[in-house]
């Protein structure tokens, strides 16, 4: 009998250890993302601090970002947003997928802002984009990283080919395009203007070119805008640049990485990235034209011009912070989004290369293209609003504008063709 | 040994052992390939998208695809695709089957470089033929310069859009086809040819009369092959174009993917792999029911 009641004491005391060393374990955090955000999260550049570092000491957790390319973070959102149960936390979301069925895989945060709030959430944090995630009162997910879609004119052609300043019309933006454009030597061709050209990457950039003229693809009301005037205007804009030579023949193939290689090569008089790239395309150890590659403002038909703003509004896109439905661990996962969230942690994150969501953070920023950000975001929007199948509106948005700019076919009756197709299978 | 009646009396006894033996790998077999199909076959006659219960819907899956104008654009495309990138390797292939069995020098070097670029990964030799046709800066509009004939828009509208498609798979596929050829052709017996030259049979006569004929069945089985995955070919084309411009390279499983994994419509994407699979039956049919007659 002693003996028992002694081995069931040991057998006690070792399972209260095995406890103990347990709870002493880092909690997991699994997050979801573009690579981007865990590189700027982590200080890959080494300019900034590595916060994700410091939120693993402060916790005792392990963080780890699964990364993919955006359409497939889009997937994951639709794979584990239904599940009860996942081992995944955090995911990151654009606007464009906000919908009511999507926040339905998301977290409402409401009760863990009151319990724990972030940092002076009201005033730092653009309330534009947490409308876009609210349903129901409830705010389903936190800005992370925002910026805006800019031109950049490279100044040693422009200099070289005697155009003296950045256009401020569309008008203006063709002739720079046409003097821009020239053969090197080499025979290599330099073309005097280029945008991402497959059909996804497109479809978000027409309403960049349709609010030249002030206008919309589909506004923010869900009405289908696309066959009136300023995307006609917009796509027979980009029409005469492709059929006169001033964009790359193979622009309906062009992506990111080819955009970015043809810029920093100096085969790009101007060029669309986002604003925040400036530090990327002049970074000296991989540009040639380091120095060169400076970020400006859209421009805007003149009759639209005020002394307000004399520049198109482009757009505004960003990446959010959500907690899926299925996490096993939502507290630790708001842990991360407040910790992240601080004044302090967005700083850094800015400092390693973050398109900056916190408006005193981007206040301080010396950054040019942040700037262009700065002025133009009072004004501007998301590309699109949010709905359920914005992967079918892109692919009808980015098929129209290639039957238009690529293959020659009428700008107006293609257009016309689209919001009927548009209008039939949209929803939101 | 296990053996049991099977019947009634008179009839022979059957040993049921093998059947026993063949059941692990039979079950294992129906959930791995049969499992899914089935399971495809009754999504597609489901609407369902993430976040909602799939709700039976019964052909509209089949209806609607059918009434797009996309998909059958798809079909003729991915037919004519096929139809092109087949007949090309097989030429292609055939050709240096035939001049692989002559002996000349560095012949093993030859060899090993036709296989190569079956060998090669399909993403790293899409990606390394994108650059070489890429229009701004590419090889090949370089080499072209050079000998004075003006740069190709590669990727352009049009036609113009599957060419470098057709060059890739051409180059890609095309030691496939060498392979089996020349495989036949080694097991070909030099002395059919004999008497034939003995006969008075010219080269030509002799490729068409016998070499033709021999290695038919190996050249069928080939086809078969290629045919079927053809028809599924997404790689090339989605590294290359993404189906564009426009949808001037959309064949059909570009349309399937987009489906399933832009749009999130994974019964109709479900359907639409059900007509891929009777396409695929469709255009084998008539090389299978040759190659049956051949070979049995």
């Amino acid at each position: 009998m002693g003996f028992l009641l002694v081995f069931s004491m040991v057998l006690f005391a070792s399972g209260g250890k095995e406890e103990g060393a347990k709870t002493a374990e880092p909690r997991e955090l699994i997050i979801i993302s573009h690579r981007v955000h865990k590189a700027v999260a982590t200080g890959e550049n080494g300019k900034g601090r590595n916060m994700v570092a410091e939120f693993e000491d402060k916790f005792n957790a392990k963080v780890t970002f699964q990364t993919y390319p955006t359409n497939e973070v889009q997937d994951k959102l639709f794979r584990l947003g239904p599940l009860s149960k996942c081992d995944e936390d955090i995911i990151y979301v654009v606007p464009q997928w906000s919908s009511r069925q999507t926040a339905k895989f998301l977290t409402p945060m409401n009760d863990f802002m009151n319990k724990k709030p972030i940092e002076n959430f009201e005033t730092a944090y653009p309330p534009g984009m947490a409308k876009t995630w609210t349903y129901n009162g409830q705010l389903h997910a936190i800005a992370a990283r925002a910026g805006t879609s800019s031109p950049f004119y490279n100044k040693r052609i422009f200099a070289e080919r005697g155009v003296s300043r950045f256009p401020k019309t569309p008008e203006e933006l063709l002739e720079a395009a046409r003097k821009t454009t020239y053969t090197l030597p080499s025979g290599e061709k330099v073309f005097g203007f280029c945008v991402r050209g497959t059909k996804w990457e497109i479809a978000e950039k027409l309403p960049v070119f349709s609010r030249m003229w002030e206008g919309d693809v589909i506004d923010m009301d869900h009405k289908v805008v696309i066959n009136e005037p300023p995307v006609i205007k917009a796509l027979n804009l980009l029409r005469t640049m492709y059929s006169e030579g001033l964009m790359p023949p193979n622009w309906g193939t062009i992506d990111y990485a080819e955009i970015v290689k043809l810029t920093m090569e100096g085969r790009l008089a101007i060029s669309m990235h986002g604003a925040n790239y400036s530090p990327t395309l002049n970074n000296p150890e991989k540009s040639k034209e380091a120095g060169n590659l400076i970020p400006a403002h859209m421009p805007l038909a003149k009759e639209f011009q005020t002394a307000e703003r004399d520049f198109g509004v482009s757009f505004v896109w960003f990446w959010a912070q959500a907690i899926l439905n299925g996490s096993s661990d939502k507290d630790l996962a708001w842990d991360f989004i407040q910790f992240i969230g601080s004044k302090d942690a967005r700083a850094e994150l800015a400092k390693s290369g973050n398109a900056i969501a916190h408006i005193e953070v981007m206040q301080a920023s010396t950054d040019p293209g942040i700037a262009i950000y700065r002025e133009l975001a009072p004004f501007s929007r998301p590309a699109f609003p949010g709905m359920e199948n914005y992967g079918e509106i892109a692919e009808l948005v980015g098929d129209m504008v290639h039957k238009v700019v690529i293959q020659g076919q009428d700008a107006q009756a293609t257009a016309d063709a689209a919001k009927k197709q548009i209008e039939a299978v949209m929803k939101y | 040994m296990n053996q049991s009646r099977i019947g009634g009396l008179g009839r022979r006894r059957v040993d049921a052992t093998p059947f026993l033996l063949l059941t692990p790998i039979l079950t294992m077999l129906t959930l791995l390939i049969l499992g899914p199909e089935i399971w495809a076959l009754l999504l597609s006659f489901t609407e369902y998208s993430p976040g909602y219960a799939p709700q039976f819907n019964g052909i509209k899956n089949y209806v609607d695809t059918l009434k797009d104008p996309i998909f059958i654009d798809s079909v003729v495309r991915n037919v004519l695709f096929v139809l092109a990138i087949v007949s090309l390797e097989f030429l292609v292939g055939l050709g240096c089957a035939l001049l692989l069995d002559h002996d000349f020098p560095l012949k093993k070097l030859w060899v090993s470089l036709l296989i190569a670029p079956y060998a090669i990964s399909p993403v790293v030799a899409v990606v390394m033929w994108r650059f070489l046709l890429d229009p701004s800066y590419g090889a090949v509009n370089y080499l072209l310069s050079v000998v004075g004939i003006p740069a190709v828009a590669w990727f352009g509208p049009g036609l113009r859009s599957f060419v470098p498609i057709v060059i890739v798979d051409v180059w890609k596929f095309s030691p496939f086809m060498m392979i089996i050829a020349y495989a036949a052709l080694t097991s070909l017996s030099r002395e059919v040819y004999e008497a034939a030259a003995i006969d008075g049979a010219s080269g030509i006569q002799a490729f068409f009369r016998i070499t033709l004929p021999l290695i038919a069945p190996a050249l069928l089985v080939g086809l078969v092959f290629r045919i079927i995955f053809a028809i599924r070919t997404f790689g090339i084309v989605w590294i290359l174009t993404k189906g564009g411009p426009g949808n001037d390279t959309g064949i059909l499983a570009i349309y399937l993917y987009k489906q399933s994994f832009r749009f999130y419509y994974f019964g109709r994407g479900a359907a639409v792999s059900i007509f891929m699979v009777i396409i695929t039956f469709i255009l084998a049919f008539g090389i299978i029911k040759q190659m049956y007659r051949r070979i049995f």
